[in-house]
């Protein structure tokens, strides 16, 4: 292997720059905030919530509208992703009617 | 007197039994709490990510969204680590007054590719920590 060659491997590798350490001066970001999904606040309608872990329907209910026997609207605005609402996931994404 | 000083021992106790045993992942302040921290590829126009993941490759995106709710005005910051605890990136959004449900996006790129190994995104909210997620690169 010639010397461009091992100069190269080390830069594709990049895991060593300087000492073994990493550099990371070059990345870039970038940032957005909206007031819910998309960049206009759905003022009373549809929001979607991201399931956490111990979530279930009702307590979602409860906290979204105070009442947890209104899980079942929730099921309902969601039969297409949920089938058994029992069993619902972190990360899954709800719509709140 | 005695009495409210055990009291008051045994509620510390199992204040920090509690904490110590707690595997939360987000959390808040008084101002707010986040409620979800989500990690892909690739963000939809309603700023969603489009498929979670905790695993990337060295060329990709790195997009993560922070769901909060707050009574308004809180700082959101996140800070990218990596595994030797680099700084690798830092950011902060300052959430509408309005309060309510919001979603922040955050993204990382790295032109000559990520360094393989792990990574955490750490959350806080007006300077508390608020969660914290982990992913790989390989």
């Amino acid at each position: 292997m010639g010397i461009l060659d091992k100069i190269f491997a080390r830069k594709r590798d990049n895991t060593a720059v300087d000492g073994g350490k990493p550099d990371f001066s070059n990345v870039q970001s970038g940032s957005s905030t909206a007031p819910g999904p998309g960049d206009i606040a759905p003022p009373l309608a549809e929001r979607i919530y991201i399931v956490v872990k111990g979530d279930s329907l009702s307590k979602i209910a409860e906290r979204e509208y105070g009442n947890a026997n209104r899980w079942r609207e929730i099921y309902e605005a969601n039969r297409a992703t949920i089938k058994n609402p029992n069993l619902i996931y972190p990360g899954q994404k709800l719509r709140i009617p | 007197m005695h009495r409210h000083s055990m009291a008051g021992m045994a509620l510390l106790a199992v204040a920090l039994v509690a904490a110590c045993g707690s595997k939360a992942k987000v959390g808040g302040t008084t101002t707010g709490k986040v409620t979800a921290i989500d990690l892909g590829r690739s963000v939809n126009p309603d700023r969603t990510i489009t498929a979670s993941t905790d695993t990337f490759a060295p060329t990709d995106t790195i997009y993560a969204v922070v769901q909060t709710e707050t009574l308004g005005g809180a700082k959101l910051k996140v800070r990218w680590t990596y595994e030797d605890g680099q700084t690798v990136n830092e950011s902060t959004q300052n959430l509408p007054s309005s309060g309510g449900t919001i979603w922040s996006e955050f993204h990382v790129s790295k032109p000559d590719g990520w360094p393989i190994g792990k990574y955490h995104l750490q959350v806080s909210l007006d300077s508390a920590a608020a969660g914290v997620k982990e992913f790989t690169v390989k």
